[in-house]
């Protein structure tokens, strides 16, 4: 059933600049008293033009620029525009490539998920908590740091493999093996300290309702739709999955509570995968060079990022260079969705609506 | 009447309020900072010296209508709310029987009704006047009053002020309520001299009333759990949004001083140790000295509760304040 936007007595805008905003996007609330009766958000007002920036420059170069397109992110929108050349000129990838990549994909999906908890409860008001998220991450952050050598833009896959510094040596996956348990009790303590707080809990639960009709309606994705009941990860379709064991995590309530809860679930199968990754590491090679460039019909990719379904589409010419680039992030759906989901709510958990399905702007305003 | 010992206790005390409220400012960071497991910035710094330093700063003129009303009236509250002080200091018990607790609440009730002024004067850029055109595009709601989230804070103050303050007048009462008056000596007198104390505090009715006290202390602070009307997450900061240079120095000081003032009235009331200024004695050197430093006590466990606390909706709100006033209630009938 259709949420009710009644009539309203009073705009608020908030932003572009605004405290809760961690990036520039403009939400207006209609207001009755304090109770959102409509929303509605603008964005791209800082509109990069990555895609036009594509426009006939050679795909590895490309590549380079499609990592920028987001800090938290980078390596998934790194890697799926690394996949349409594969898929389009079919190009092996060796399996301990396959491995490293999927490795730091989900290193940095979990460190995305950890920024989420530090922003929501920036928002709700948690301080202290919000702290603790960044402490819990410290460790994965210097993990993806030690594997890739940055710990933010990793530059991990390239076209047939990884780049060579992200192959571990032996030693390195046993000290990551090592250091993976601490961090991932600490993230544990963590996870339930946030889950037995009834003053969080009571912030959370209920607010912000986005239902399975809904989440279908507006094309929500990823964690925020997955919280609503929607079962669909693009990483079970990816082909370098496939040696993994996973679940994928899928509640029913909708709320913000369920889109926090489904993300610490999820940072548990994170850390699943990226503990059978490094203790079933093949060896061999990280890089398939027999490949050549030339003239590719435009090939579309979905990839599952941090937040969502991630589209790669491109095509190049013959000598190799991009043409009819499309990138399309989760987070101008999900916001959509969120605008239905916060009516209803007052005012301060319709912004933490908003947040919770963990909004980029940065990808999103590519 | 003694007019010098008059003006030398009312000159001190606003000295002591001056020199110890901004620290509590930086004193609540630094707890609350290490709670984080962060090295948090020096005690004096978020207080004393930001303050030293924001007065110093080039004037800066505030959106709002009334950009010199808006920039009186942090200077103008902490005029009025030193009368608090004033009025539990045995020197002004004489005067026109002003020394009542209702004196008190009257003037804690103006302090609460400057945010409200503070919220309808600021017109922070970061909200209506954003310059971004975004007037045509079509929700479905249109042509309705565009107003500033500091506008929206203002109305919050005006709920807040009607259902969160309740359990610190409770608090307040219930010292008046079993020493049977409300003038404040009467209430010091009752718990004993200094030498000789026998604080309400240790009493079933006066815990229940610190502990209620306590909650409206915060409250009154609008600090962490009760701070909506100033939430981060829509409202920014509120009314003060648009104080810079000086006029944030003068909100800090009241922020600070405010925060002495209502600890102090804590310990006048359930200590029943007074800001007795009297510098002939060592007696009454240590008063002022015990005074001082229980002070200290809500502020700390302010800092605690308020790293631990999230930002509270009305909904969460309503029943929390109406609980802890019924707490108070209970605690006045103990005391009857």
């Amino acid at each position: 059933m259709e949420k009710d936007r009644g009539a309203a007595d009073v705009e608020i805008p908030v932003g572009l600049v605004h405290p809760a905003l961690l990036e520039p996007y403009r939400p207006r609330f209609f207001l009755e008293d304090e109770v959102v009766k409509d929303c509605e958000i603008t964005l791209d007002s800082p509109h990069r033009g990555i895609e036009r920036i594509m426009e006939g420059i050679p795909v590895d170069k490309c590549n380079i620029i499609t990592e920028r397109i987001c800090g938290i992110c980078s390596c998934v929108h790194l890697w799926n525009s690394v996949r349409v050349v594969e898929e389009g000129l079919k190009i092996e990838v060796p399996e301990r490539a396959q491995y490293m990549r999927v490795i730091i994909n989900e290193l940095e999906r979990l460190t995305s998920h950890l920024i989420f908890f530090g922003h929501a409860l920036e928002i709700i008001g948690h301080e202290t908590l919000a702290m603790r998220a960044f402490i819990a991450r410290e460790p994965f952050m210097i993990m993806l740091g030690e594997l890739s050598g940055n710990r933010v833009h990793y530059a991990c896959p390239v076209i047939g493999g990884i780049r060579p510094r992200c192959n571990p040596t032996d030693d390195l996956v046993q000290k990551c093996l090592k250091q993976l348990a601490p961090a991932a009790e600490y993230l544990k303590d963590y996870a339930d300290r946030i889950l037995q707080d009834s003053m969080i809990m009571s912030r959370v639960d209920g607010i912000g309702v986005l239902t399975k009709e809904e989440a279908i309606k507006y094309q929500a994705v990823g964690p925020t739709a997955r919280a609503s009941s929607v079962e669909k990860d693009y990483r079970t379709t990816i082909d370098d999955f496939k040696y993994f064991d996973w679940d994928v995590v899928v509640l029913d309530d909708g709320d913000v509570k369920a889109r926090v809860v489904q993300r610490i679930l999820e940072c548990f199968e994170i850390l699943k995968i990226v503990e059978q990754g490094f203790k079933n590491l093949p060896q061999g090679e990280v890089r398939n060079r027999d490949w050549k460039l030339g003239e590719m019909p435009v090939t579309t990719c979905y990839h599952e990022a941090p937040r969502g379904e991630l589209y790669d589409s491109y095509g190049l010419d013959e000598k190799g260079k991009v043409r009819h680039y499309k990138n399309r992030t989760p987070t101008l759906t999900n916001l959509g969705a969120m605008e239905v989901a916060c009516l209803g709510e007052h005012l301060t958990d319709a912004v933490l609506t908003l947040a919770s399905c963990d909004p980029c702007i940065c990808c999103t305003n590519r | 009447m003694d007019w010098i010992n008059f003006i030398i206790s009312s000159v001190v005390l606003v000295a002591v309020a001056l020199i110890f409220g901004p620290i509590f400012l930086g004193l609540e960071r630094k707890i609350q900072a290490r709670i984080q497991q962060r090295i948090g910035p020096p005690i004096l710094t978020p207080g004393t010296w930001s303050i030293l330093k924001f007065w110093y700063k080039k004037p800066f003129t505030p959106n709002s209508p009334m950009p010199r009303l808006y920039h009186a009236l942090p200077p103008v509250t902490v005029f009025i709310i030193f009368f608090v002080l004033w009025l539990t200091n045995p020197e002004w018990w004489g005067i026109l029987s002003f020394g009542t607790l209702v004196a008190i609440v009257g003037i804690m009730k103006f302090e609460e009704m400057m945010y409200v002024l503070m919220g309808a004067l600021s017109r922070s850029i970061l909200s209506v006047t954003m310059p971004y055109d975004d007037l045509a595009k079509g929700a479905l709601i249109k042509g309705k009053i565009r107003r500033f989230f500091e506008g929206q804070s203002a109305v919050r103050f005006i709920k807040h002020i009607t259902i969160a303050s309740f359990p610190i007048y409770v608090g307040i009462f219930i010292p008046a309520v079993m020493v049977r008056s409300i003038y404040v000596e009467d209430i010091v007198m009752s718990q004993g001299g200094f030498l000789n104390l026998d604080p309400i505090l240790f009493t079933v009715p006066g815990i229940i009333g610190a502990i209620v006290y306590f909650v409206g202390y915060i409250a009154q602070l609008n600090d962490y759990p009760f701070t909506i009307a100033k939430a981060k997450g829509d409202v920014i900061e509120g009314g003060p949004l648009e104080y810079g240079a000086h006029a944030r120095g003068n909100y800090y000081v009241l922020r600070g001083v405010w925060m002495f003032i209502l600890s102090s009235l804590f310990v006048t009331l359930f200590f029943g140790i007074p800001p007795i200024v009297d510098f002939t004695s060592m007696l009454g050197i240590s008063q002022l000295v015990m005074h001082v430093v229980l002070t200290f006590a809500l502020p700390i466990l302010v800092s605690i509760l308020s790293a631990f606390g999230p930002i509270l909706t009305f909904k969460q709100l309503y029943p929390v304040s109406f609980g802890f006033t019924a707490i108070g209630i209970f605690g006045v009938i103990l005391a009857l």
